[in-house]
């Protein structure tokens, strides 16, 4: 007897291969797969950047839309997951730098959309502003470098291994592991010193 | 010598690191159980920094349905693109926005666009049909995944079972073609006295009536153009990306290249470059979907402008200064006389 694995209990974010094809070939259902079971947590991880859940939504919508318009041509190297999780990160600093050039046009009622889309810095939950220890480490935690947060985050939402981080973050996995060495250090010393 | 403190810390670190990426050994929950023992206040403290770390956002099921719903729905309206609402005069916005709804493969296709105009896929003698009115453009995907748009006052029809041996799409006036390459379905485009097929490739056809010309741009891989007004076994010539070919009735094929944004129609852009008015008041009145009458002592000019978006109104004075003519407008009737 040979086993066949069936192919409706793949997770569509670990086999990109046979869920790509399918949605190239126009499958939306196979793409919808692939929106459900990632939605979440890109959702997440894209608050990181805009600061605000609602943008976040609104970008990986975006995302989801630009790569269905573009779906005969897409092209995944490694594993989809990481690739969706680098392509949001790809659009939120072209958002960013683009919120730059155009930071001069503040007076100018016509760029809501742009400036809807200007990242706030990662702020204190409100709701914990009373907690003393929450607030200590929220305010540990926004210093440590971007890149730390982001592979944090990662890692510990996501359950992410070196490699697949940086694949999304575009830096070695070596860099990855000493961005969190350093990371947990520097909370350690803050927050957990023994 | 690493102090000892420091050593404990690194195998603490790489403990909740573990923990918290889901994949702990049994030595870090010791660790980690042993270090919040001494202090039962680290573990709110460890907690913290996890919160901190993977941040607060929870999505609920319902919260992803209502997502995926949204992005159908904008998936479903890209279909159609409407440059302008037909029939709105005078001032013709060019992006209105799309309401109703898409039934796709019904009997009769039906889209309707802000309550004026209709664009339907008939479907007879297992024929599907895409027409795009004049004043609006329209995009769709084929059954195989292949997506074209079809410029204003456009026709293209494909057989029903479009996609199981071959893939042949009938054009009538312009389209942009973005295929999915398969060497064993051949995707092939007859317009006029040609055929065009795709080796791989994103390309345009125009085969209006007013041009003596088709002409095909290659924006990306490879096509083959075939005259079939000679014999129908002529042979077939090559047009690369960046290339553009244009096929006289009973001539070779002419290659050039293309007018910088040549393509720019399929984005909403239209781009004239020192265009005979012969040709480019056709375009306008498809575009527009608009009567141009012109004074015959102009009809030589030509007419070099880019309109972008912009209502009718709005295009009346540039048009006027770009032709050194004056432009009136009468509902949907423009006269073009000397000034």
């Amino acid at each position: 007897m040979t086993l066949v694995p069936n192919p409706e209990s793949e997770d569509p974010l670990e086999s990109p291969g046979s869920t790509l094809a399918r949605i190239r070939s126009g499958d939306a259902a196979a793409f919808e797969d692939v929106f459900r079971s990632s939605h979440g947590a890109l959702v997440a991880f894209a608050t990181r950047y805009t600061g605000s859940r609602e943008r976040a939504e609104e970008m990986v919508q975006d995302l989801f839309l630009d790569l269905w318009r573009a779906r005969a041509s897409w092209e995944v190297r490694g594993t989809l997951r990481s690739y969706l999780f680098g392509a949001l990160r790809n659009r939120a600093l072209n958002l960013r730098r683009r919120d730059a050039i155009e930071r001069g046009w503040t007076d100018d009622a016509s760029h809501d959309a742009v400036h809807h889309l200007h990242v706030t810095p990662v702020r204190v939950d409100e709701r914990l502003i009373a907690d003393e220890q929450h607030a200590l480490v929220e305010a540990a935690f926004s210093q440590l470098p971007e890149r730390c947060r982001l592979a944090m985050h990662l890692r510990w939402r996501e359950g992410m291994q070196y490699v697949e981080i940086a694949e999304v973050l575009g830096i070695t996995a070596k860099s990855v592991e000493n961005h969190l060495a350093r990371g947990l250090k520097a909370l350690r010393a803050r927050v957990l010193a023994p | 010598m690493t102090d000892p403190r420091d050593l404990t810390a690194v195998r603490l670190d790489h403990a909740l690191d573990r923990m918290w990426a889901g994949m702990p050994t049994r030595e870090d929950e010791a660790l980690i159980a042993d270090w919040v023992m001494a202090d039962p206040s680290r573990a709110a403290l460890i907690e913290g920094v996890r919160t901190a770390a993977t941040g607060d956002v929870h999505v609920t099921p319902a919260e992803t349905a209502a997502a995926w719903a949204a992005v159908a729905a904008r998936m479903e309206a890209d279909v159609v693109r409407p440059i302008t609402s037909a029939r709105s005069a005078p001032v013709l916005p060019m992006r209105a926005s799309v309401s109703g709804s898409w039934l796709l493969r019904a009997a009769a296709l039906l889209v309707v666009i802000t309550g004026t105009a209709t664009i339907r896929m008939l479907t007879s003698r297992g024929m599907d049909e895409l027409v795009a009115p004049r004043g609006q453009r329209i995009s769709t995907s084929l059954p195989d995944g292949s997506t074209l748009t079809l410029a204003a006052g456009s026709r293209a029809t494909w057989s029903r079972d479009f996609g199981s041996a071959e893939r042949t799409v009938q054009l009538e006036g312009e389209a942009f073609f973005s295929v999915v390459h398969d060497t064993t379905r051949p995707f092939r485009v007859r317009a006029r006295h040609s055929v065009i097929e795709d080796i791989g490739t994103r390309f345009a056809v125009r085969a209006w009536a007013e041009l003596s010309d088709v002409e095909i741009i290659v924006e990306e891989g490879r096509v083959s153009v075939r005259d079939t007004s000679v014999t129908p076994t002529s042979r077939a010539t090559e047009l690369h990306a960046g290339q553009r070919g244009r096929l006289p009735v009973s001539g070779p094929l002419i290659i050039s290249s293309p007018p910088a944004d040549a393509l720019a129609w399929v984005g909403g852009t239209l781009e004239f470059d020192n265009t005979p008015l012969s040709e480019a008041l056709p375009r306008l009145e498809r575009w527009y979907n608009v009567t141009i009458v012109v004074d015959p002592s102009l009809t030589h000019r030509r007419l070099t402008a880019r309109f972008e978006a912009q209502p009718i109104a709005q295009l009346l004075i540039p048009l006027g200064i770009a032709l050194d003519a004056a432009v009136v407008q009468t509902g949907t009737l423009i006269t073009i006389v000397p000034r």
